[in-house]
């Protein structure tokens, strides 16, 4: 990425990871993280090979699954915040000039992406609460 | 010209699938029909859904991109237009290479799927599969070509000022789509040279007897195929966003919104796949993650039909004909797309999995939001190709035929798939309950068909008497519009400045400008093609980009390819060799292109910039990495594999199979660090402009991938099993072969970056050759770690 690699920057040309192309992607990039792993992590744990005969309700593998979904919400809540923060701060010097459009436009979107993300990890991460990892049945 | 030529030979395809639909209807007229005989049946729904699918849809959707993305970024052509044709190539090819298979009577028929052990050697016996596996997976490399020079073309040549937030609409939709074709293709692509491996050489990695499974298949199948439906669905609706602001006469509303349906699109769709497999077994918690994935992605879709709408709200639209195409569309995908949410509740699925419920529902999305607007842009953008416009009142009636038509064979379909009547049956009895539903389907199919010769009439016509389009004939807001009719091979006359996201609207006199040559690039007094590379963020002017003129490499490319497939379909591997290193001599010939004769030129507007620089900013370097992109995706799933098998074996790796690290093993470990080191001291020659150095480290990286792999062999032979005895065996021995052939790809760019040193010389500025093999080097390297952690660490782990 050119232009606005640094971490620094000033009011009147902003800087910074959330008004380049990879700030835009990342809560994308963290949901998809987070699917893989908690797929990968429920599929692990139940594997024939490792899974023991343990006991139901909120067991080891119920807990991991949470505790990264909690976190993957965290990170995405995270970088809808501080998207947030980087559109205020470039919005004042918004004149028609190509780096603050974008910045602007950038920012935004990232904010606008952790909204959509975090609805989709919430809503994936929602079934863990619901039911048995392994055996599948509803566990309320 | 070649994108043109693409979309022709879609359409063309596109017939031709639809012309096996109509069999297929003509046989479930009537219960207990003997129009066709089981078999062909078999073969013609396997055939309707490849063709749709593969040689019709995602082609001619890259096709549209090719053919409109450079006009629309005030670009000349892509970036890798020798790439372009190649594909072009590949994809007749593979689409020949299809449908030949009908000639001798073994067209594939274990649907578009292919699901195992249906279609393992065991049971299916014929060549029947083996066309679809090879036919598809060259197809795809067409794809994939595609993929990679629409990304590089959008985010390295643009015209000047068309910052990421000015990007037009479509060029968005094309960038996601790309990624998720890099991302998405290669799992099956892999897929398919697994199964063919196991058809061919018996390494079962389908085989439950011997440590594999059939649900493998589905899962890197479905990794693709999910995606794949989006892969079809965003270019149309992109289509769609690209027209509407011309057709409602305003800018379009909530462009912002809609980039972030696209990219969030993008990446939900991958989390999807499971749901078409909610009937396999898989534990309810992990097909809660799909359900869960399959109804957030109607976020996005929702936020692109409220835009649509809101546009039109805004507007003042006239209902000329590719209106209301895209209104048909829009109100036909909703509800495909609401049946979609359906579908994604694990209960629901259950009860309608394989009936025609289903059959419905995926036509709506992809007949409705595909097809529909794919009419709407061939009437829009026609004036491009012939210069004339199509007739209103034929393009009428050819949406009423249609739209009448898809609703009287589909709609009925979900009463059809709700009263149980399977998939992919040949025929129904009388008593069924039926007979109604499927005469109605049958009928509305005659209509469709009408619809279609309707247009295709028209486009006939059109050529000869329709009215001649003025320049931008439709008062559009893109640059793509921005030249007289049809529009000539170099697409604009000079390439603007651009301020707005909307440029002939907002810039005043820009369309004259542009058509008397008063903006960049406007006259080539060396004779060649030149477009900008510029920067990815805001379209910053970097360098002049020369491109390769007309030459028959692409084409003696694509035969040789052609070679290495029909030589493995017929069992003919001394034919597929001798293609494979007729391809690699082309390829040599190809990359040897000449250095410019001088080192910078003045561009317009007194602006003087350097000429097809070679270093990190050019779109050679962005086309390496997008390669390894693919590259990264087809290894990743071949690891994930060896996850998978792991997951449903019940001792992983089998007794006595698990490789020790010994001698060879440490000595090709401690080679790869050489290769390592060599690579980085090559990398320092290439960014310092310093050619001795950067020959030291290339030569050093020859010879010690050279050792690495001589040795790396040695450490394979003294695997403890034989490649095709067991899953875990095939899966171990792929993965060493997969690094091996880094290797040798890393050895060979080194080779070819040292004869084009000794041969032209080697700056900073012109150092990509050097850089590319550094970097095919790392990457291989990066396996490397990968794959020895694979083999020899993690039986450790998981004991």
């Amino acid at each position: 990425m050119d232009g606005t690699g640094g971490t620094g920057g000033t009011p009147d040309r902003p800087n910074g990871l959330f008004v380049t192309g990879t700030g835009f992607l990342l809560p994308a990039v963290i949901w998809a993280l987070y699917f893989a792993v908690v797929y990968s992590v429920q599929g692990a744990g139940c594997a024939d090979a490792v899974q023991p005969p343990g006991p139901e309700g909120f067991g080891p593998l119920r807990a991991v699954l949470t505790i990264l979904t909690l976190v993957a919400l965290a990170a995405i809540a995270g970088t809808g915040l501080w998207s947030w923060l980087t559109w205020r701060r470039v919005r004042p010097a918004a004149e028609r000039e190509v780096a603050f459009e974008r910045s602007t436009f950038l920012a935004r979107g990232t904010l606008l992406h952790a909204g959509l993300f975090f609805v989709a990890t919430f809503w994936t991460g929602l079934p863990i609460l619901l039911f048995d990892p392994c055996r599948g049945h509803m566990i309320w | 010209m070649v994108a043109s030529r693409f979309i022709i030979t879609g359409f063309i395809f596109f017939l031709i699938g639809g012309l096996l639909a109509l069999l297929m209807r003509t046989q479930l007229i009537v219960p207990d029909n003997d129009f066709l005989t089981p078999e062909l049946y078999n073969q013609l729904f396997t055939m309707h859904g490849t063709t749709m699918m593969f040689v019709f849809a995602v082609p001619i959707m890259e096709a549209f991109g090719a053919y409109l993305v450079p006009g629309m970024m005030g670009t000349r052509d892509l970036s890798f237009p020798r790439l372009t044709a190649y594909g072009y190539w590949c994809y007749l090819s593979g689409g020949v290479l299809l449908f030949s298979s009908f000639l001798i009577g073994a067209a594939p028929d274990g649907g578009w799927f292919m699901y195992v052990p249906l279609t393992s050697r065991e049971f299916s016996i014929g060549m029947n599969q083996d066309f679809w596996l090879l036919g598809v997976t060259f197809i795809e490399i067409a794809s994939i070509a595609s993929a990679i020079e629409l990304v590089v073309t959008i985010l390295k040549s643009r015209a000047p000022g068309m910052s990421l937030n000015r990007l037009p609409i479509f060029a968005w939709y094309m960038l996601a789509v790309s990624f998720m074709i890099i991302f998405g293709f290669p799992p099956l692509v892999l897929a398919s040279i697994m199964l063919e491996a196991q058809r061919a050489f018996g390494l079962p990695f389908y085989d439950v007897a011997q440590g594999g499974d059939p649900l493998l298949w589905q899962h890197l199948f479905w990794i693709f195929g999910h995606p794949e439906v989006y892969i079809i669905f965003l270019p149309a609706a992109g289509l769609a966003s690209a027209m509407l602001p011309s057709l409602a006469r305003t800018p379009l509303v909530a462009y912002p919104w809609l980039v972030l349906a696209v990219v969030g699109t993008a990446f939900l769709s991958f989390g999807l796949w499971v749901h078409h497999m909610y009937a396999t077994g898989i534990p309810m918690l992990a097909l809660s993650f799909f359900s869960g994935a399959s109804m957030a992605v109607a976020i996005p879709s929702g936020i692109q039909v409220f835009a649509w709408i809101a546009t039109l709200w805004a507007g003042r639209p006239q209902l000329s004909t590719p209106l209301l195409f895209i209104i048909g569309f829009i109100i036909i995908f909703v509800i495909g797309g609401l049946s979609g949410v359906m579908v994604a509740m694990v209960p629901f699925d259950w009860q309608v999995h394989d009936t025609y419920f289903v059959v419905a529902h995926f036509h709506y999305v992809l007949i409705g939001g595909m097809v529909f607007p794919l009419f709407a842009a061939l009437f829009f953008y026609m004036p491009r190709y012939s210069g004339h416009l199509l007739s209103e009142r034929l393009g009428k009636l050819s949406f009423w035929l249609l739209f009448i038509g898809f609703n009287v064979v589909f709609l009925p379909m979900h009463l059809t798939g709700l009263m149980g009547m399977p998939r992919r049956v040949f025929s129904y009895p009388a008593d069924a309950g039926w007979s109604g539903l499927n005469l109605t389907s049958s009928l509305g199919t005659y209509v469709v068909a009408a619809g279609i010769l309707v247009f295709i009439v028209n486009v006939l016509w059109h050529l000869r008497w329709g009215k001649p389009a003025e320049v931008n004939p439709w008062n559009a807001p893109g640059l793509e519009w921005a030249n007289a009719t049809p529009t000539p091979d170099f697409n604009i006359r000079s390439i603007p400045e651009v301020t707005s996201r909307d440029p002939l609207w907002d810039q005043e006199g820009l369309l004259e400008r542009i058509r008397e040559g008063d903006e960049y690039l406007s006259t080539a007094p060396e004779g060649k093609r030149e477009v900008f590379t510029t920067s990815i963020l805001d379209g910053r002017p970097q360098h002049v980009a020369r491109l390769p003129g007309p030459t028959f490499l692409p084409l003696l490319a694509a035969l040789a390819t052609a070679a290495v497939f029909v030589g493995v379909l017929v069992s003919a591997y001394a034919a597929a060799a001798a293609g494979a290193a007729a391809f690699l001599i082309i390829l040599l010939v190809w990359l040897w292109d000449p250095l410019p004769e001088k080192e910078s030129k003045e561009v317009g507007k007194g602006l003087c910039l350097p000429i097809d620089i070679g270093d990190q900013t050019s779109s050679g370097w962005a086309g390496t990495i997008v390669f390894l992109l693919v590259d990264a995706a087809m290894f990743a799933s071949l690891v994930y594999s060896y996850f998978y098998l792991w997951t449903v074996a019940e001792v992983w790796p089998p007794p006595s199979y698990q490789p020790s690290l010994d001698l060879p093993a440490l000595i090709a470990a401690v080679l790869l660090l050489a290769c390592l080191a060599a690579a980085v001291v090559a990398h320092y020659g290439a960014t310092s402009g310093a050619s001795g150095v950067a020959l030291i480290g290339l030569a050093a990286t020859v010879v010690s991938s050279a050792a690495a792999l001589g040795v790396g062999f040695l450490a394979y032979l003294g695997f403890p099993f034989a490649i095709d005895s067991n899953a875990y065996a095939a899966v171990v021995g792929s993965l060493a072969l997969c690094l091996g052939l880094h290797l040798l790809l890393a050895l060979g760019a080194s080779g070819f970056a040292i004869a084009r040193i000794f041969a032209v010389g080697m700056t900073r500025e012109h150092s990509l050759p050097v850089r590319v093999a550094a970097l095919l080097t790392f990457y291989a390297l990066l396996q490397g770690v990968i794959v020895y952690a694979v083999i020899y660490l993690s039986p450790d782990v998981t004991g």
